[in-house]
């Protein structure tokens, strides 16, 4: 059964606006649309300056995380039936909004990319061919193996909101997973950049990064992991 | 739950507000029981004359208001640390949350009542 929709979003053009605005738009959508659909409806029939990112649009390239109803999520995960007949969207916080929905990502992926997310080991394995790990050493690094880094948990952080140069969530569940990966030789590497005044340490446990993850990783539980490591290494 | 700055509020993040809200009150409390105490250097006249400003009922809500800041800073800190300890058991951050909630509540019950038990009609 097709309902009215009523979709707020926070409209803002550099170029035109000096404050950021919100615009409503009416749509038709079934309740197993998804907010994406809405948005795709907006952009198609309505008003096609409305910008926004999304690649696959199946919650896999984590692309279009937006703050949807006052909370971050994937546009493309969250159904109308879920969201409501009324719904806002706003680009995520804490980043420079580029147009409308989009922001700039690359302070995300400079952080992402400082806490050295792939595997480091100079050393030939045992047999020649592949470096072998029991099944407990593989369980340990799943959880965080299945960050999409879509910054839905980064932007949903207080800390982040209020100060940029915190590597923020995903940068540190990225850098678990290779921290505790026993085949890798940068452990002390990631910790020293994970002990940094930037860094783990100014986790606050609010959780609203568990509460963000369209993944459902474990992360202030990673976060923790990863303090506790720095301290059996002695790094101060 | 309700919006602040724009971003759904969960119990977790209430958690560290007030923790750290409880944490400034109780500071601020601390500044003034110092300068309040250091009037007994000017003569226990003036001494006892500061101490005539805790003696109503205002005052003695806001000395509940202090113990209810000090109970739950006490116990949100015991749930920070113990998740410090074992990150393991962040995985029951609601439970542990509303627990501590919770039991601020139970413990100011009593202490509520014994604190203002002057101003009650059977005190």
């Amino acid at each position: 059964m097709p309902m009215d929709v009523q979709l707020r979003i926070r409209r803002y053009n550099p170029e035109a606006d000096d404050e950021p605005h919100w615009e409503e738009y009416e749509v038709e959508a079934e309740p197993t649309d998804r907010v994406l659909d809405l948005l795709h409806q907006v952009k198609w029939y309505q008003d096609g300056t409305l910008t926004f990112r999304r690649s696959c649009a199946h919650g896999v390239c984590g692309s279009d995380a937006m703050l949807i109803n006052g909370r971050n999520r994937l546009a493309c995960e969250y159904l109308v039936k879920d969201a409501g007949t009324s719904i806002t969207v706003e680009a995520i916080r804490g980043m420079a909004v580029v147009k409308d929905l989009l922001v700039d990502m690359e302070p995300f992926w400079e952080s992402y990319k400082a806490v050295k997310p792939y595997l480091v080991n100079d050393e030939l394995p045992a047999d020649g061919k592949e470096r072998r790990q029991s099944q407990a050493d593989r369980e340990r690094y799943e959880d965080t193996s299945r960050c999409i880094l879509c910054a839905a948990c980064t932007t949903s952080c207080p800390v982040f909101w209020s100060d940029q140069s915190y590597v923020g969530p995903a940068a540190i569940v990225n850098a678990h997973r290779f921290i505790v990966d026993s085949r890798d030789q940068a452990k002390e590497e990631r910790l020293e950049i994970m002990a940094d005044p930037d860094g783990v340490w100014r986790c606050r446990t609010t959780f609203n990064c568990v509460e963000a993850c369209p993944r459902d990783i474990k992360i202030t539980r990673a976060i923790l992991e990863v303090t506790s490591e720095i301290g059996k290494a002695g790094i101060r | 739950m309700i919006n602040l700055f724009g971003y759904r509020l969960s119990w977790a993040q209430l958690a560290w507000f007030g923790h750290r809200a409880s944490g400034l009150g109780v500071l601020l409390f601390l500044f003034l029981h110092i300068v309040e105490t250091s009037t007994v250097l000017l003569g226990p006249e003036v001494y006892d004359f500061t101490q005539t400003f805790y003696q109503n009922l205002p005052a003695k809500l806001g000395e509940v208001m202090l113990m209810a800041a000090l109970v739950y800073h006490s116990l949100n800190g015991l749930r920070v640390i113990a998740m410090d300890f074992w990150p393991s058991l962040t995985v029951y951050y609601r439970p542990l949350t509303y627990g501590v909630i919770g039991a601020t509540v139970v413990a100011m019950i009593p202490l509520g009542i014994i604190m203002t038990r002057g101003y009650l009609p059977w005190g």
